[in-house]
């Protein structure tokens, strides 16, 4: 069985020009953090401070890559406080990264879920909105809610050519499409970022990674929030699905 | 030992008579047998045993039943496992795990094939597929005091966690699908150089 020994998520806390990239998952205490504030480097999960429910929508602006409990740093931060405000154009943001003992057997899905327990998502949930990736009316342009939770993707891997650029457009809170979205093979994002909605909407690489080659895949992702959520304590899964033989 | 081991394996039949099973083609000389996934079995490399004159693929599981695909000499047998990586934030655990293990038969150059899947399933889920929570549990969660105190952090970190672990089956399916599309769990197109077949 031709599996993957490592398989990981990487953050860039470093700089673009000197990129740093630490694991944020799966290992124990290893996290994605969110905040509304610019300095919470090295807190503690127990004392991350609460957000303020927005009057207005919002994005989430300060990612911060957490390698234990009480020890992170900003993405894009050069190790240093305070983190840097989200930009598109910090474009070495994080990556799935894997080893040469594995084989895909087809494209790798990227999304995120509610729990491990992968279950099905409602599309716009009655408010108040109970989770990050339903979608409400803060998140919707159309017919259809979307995940408060965007995602991006590079269109090859990165020994092909990382990227040098970030995607055409910034990401709104009413991104998104049903479904599967799929950056355009070759040296591309997607042009608009995708809502990340379980097996709702999600992000399908345009191309199966070659047999027992280590590489990366590079991915952007964007929280944000909005008047309709329900203060809460709000968790989420990050995915790549994938097949092997 | 399939049993033990937890998991099903697969076993190809060949027209002369030979088996061959996925055991025998762990990359651990002295370890060839049916061990549990996380054990130090190795790994076997699909793409690389010979399809010349396989007649039959079984799917042996754990629960002792077997599945077979048979055919006619040059027919063309796939298998994969289909899984993933769950990177969990906020409190909420992460996990590598394995949800399906698929044999199939190409059937025709339109890519059309049958499929048997060990699959998991979530004894919780509802006919729609959504969580059924019961009544007191959602009126527990929806009580907690939002206040973000460590006590009530942690108190909903367990709730998540023991909805996220809900027991789990597993059962033995059939289903035909297209190569160069897989609708199953949304996986697309199979990488068909990979399976060591031509359509």
């Amino acid at each position: 069985m031709a599996d993957f020994t490592v398989l990981t998520m990487e953050a860039n806390h470093g700089t673009i020009a000197a990129p740093v990239w630490v694991e944020v998952g799966p290992s124990a205490n290893h996290e994605v953090r969110w905040s509304d504030s610019a300095t919470q480097h090295n807190v503690a999960s127990a004392d991350w401070p609460a957000m303020i429910r927005p009057a207005a929508t919002q994005g989430v602006d300060y990612t911060y890559a957490y390698t234990a409990d009480a020890v992170g740093w900003g993405f894009i931060s050069g190790q240093a406080s305070p983190c840097p405000a989200y930009s598109k154009d910090n474009y070495l943001w994080a990556r799935w990264n894997w080893d040469n003992v594995g084989t895909f057997a087809s494209a790798p899905i990227f999304s995120a879920y509610l729990t491990t327990g992968h279950g099905a998502i409602t599309r716009e949930p009655a408010p108040p909105i109970p989770n990050l990736l339903g979608g409400s009316a803060d998140t919707k342009p159309g017919a259809n809610a979307f995940s408060y939770l965007k995602g991006n993707a590079w269109g090859r891997v990165d020994s092909a050519g990382a990227p040098a650029a970030g995607p055409a457009n910034a990401p709104v809170i009413t991104d998104g499409t049903v479904g599967s979205a799929s950056p355009a093979a070759g040296a591309n994002w997607l042009a608009n970022f995708q809502s990340l909605m379980g097996d709702n909407d999600y992000i399908t690489a345009p191309f199966t990674p070659a047999a027992t080659t280590a590489d990366t895949w590079s991915l952007h992702f964007r929280l944000f929030t909005g008047p309709n959520m329900q203060p809460s304590l709000y968790q989420v899964v990050m995915t790549l699905k994938y097949t092997w033989t | 030992m399939i049993r033990l081991s937890g998991r099903p394996w697969w076993q190809a039949r060949y027209s002369d008579g030979r088996i061959l099973s996925e055991w025998d083609t762990l990359n651990v000389p002295h370890l060839r047998l049916p061990l549990p996934h996380d054990s130090a079995s190795g790994t076997s490399r699909w793409e690389e045993v010979d399809k010349k004159g396989m007649v039959g693929l079984r799917l042996l599981c754990p629960n002792g039943i077997a599945a077979e695909l048979e055919a006619g000499e040059g027919c063309q047998f796939f298998q994969f496992k289909h899984g993933g990586i769950d990177i969990g934030f906020g409190g909420l655990p992460s996990r590598r795990y394995t949800d399906a293990y698929v044999i199939g038969i190409i059937r025709d150059s339109s890519g059309e094939c049958y499929c048997r899947a060990w699959e998991e399933t979530q004894q919780s889920l509802n006919r729609k597929g959504e969580i059924e929570l019961s009544l007191m549990r959602l009126r527990t969660i929806m009580s907690i005091p939002v206040n973000n105190t460590p006590a009530n952090r942690k108190l909903q970190s367990r709730l998540v966690r023991q909805i996220a672990t809900m027991k789990r089956e597993w059962r033995l399916i059939g289903f035909f699908d297209n190569v160069f599309d897989m609708k199953y769990k949304d996986i697309g197109p199979l990488k068909l150089e990979v399976q060591g077949v031509k359509v």
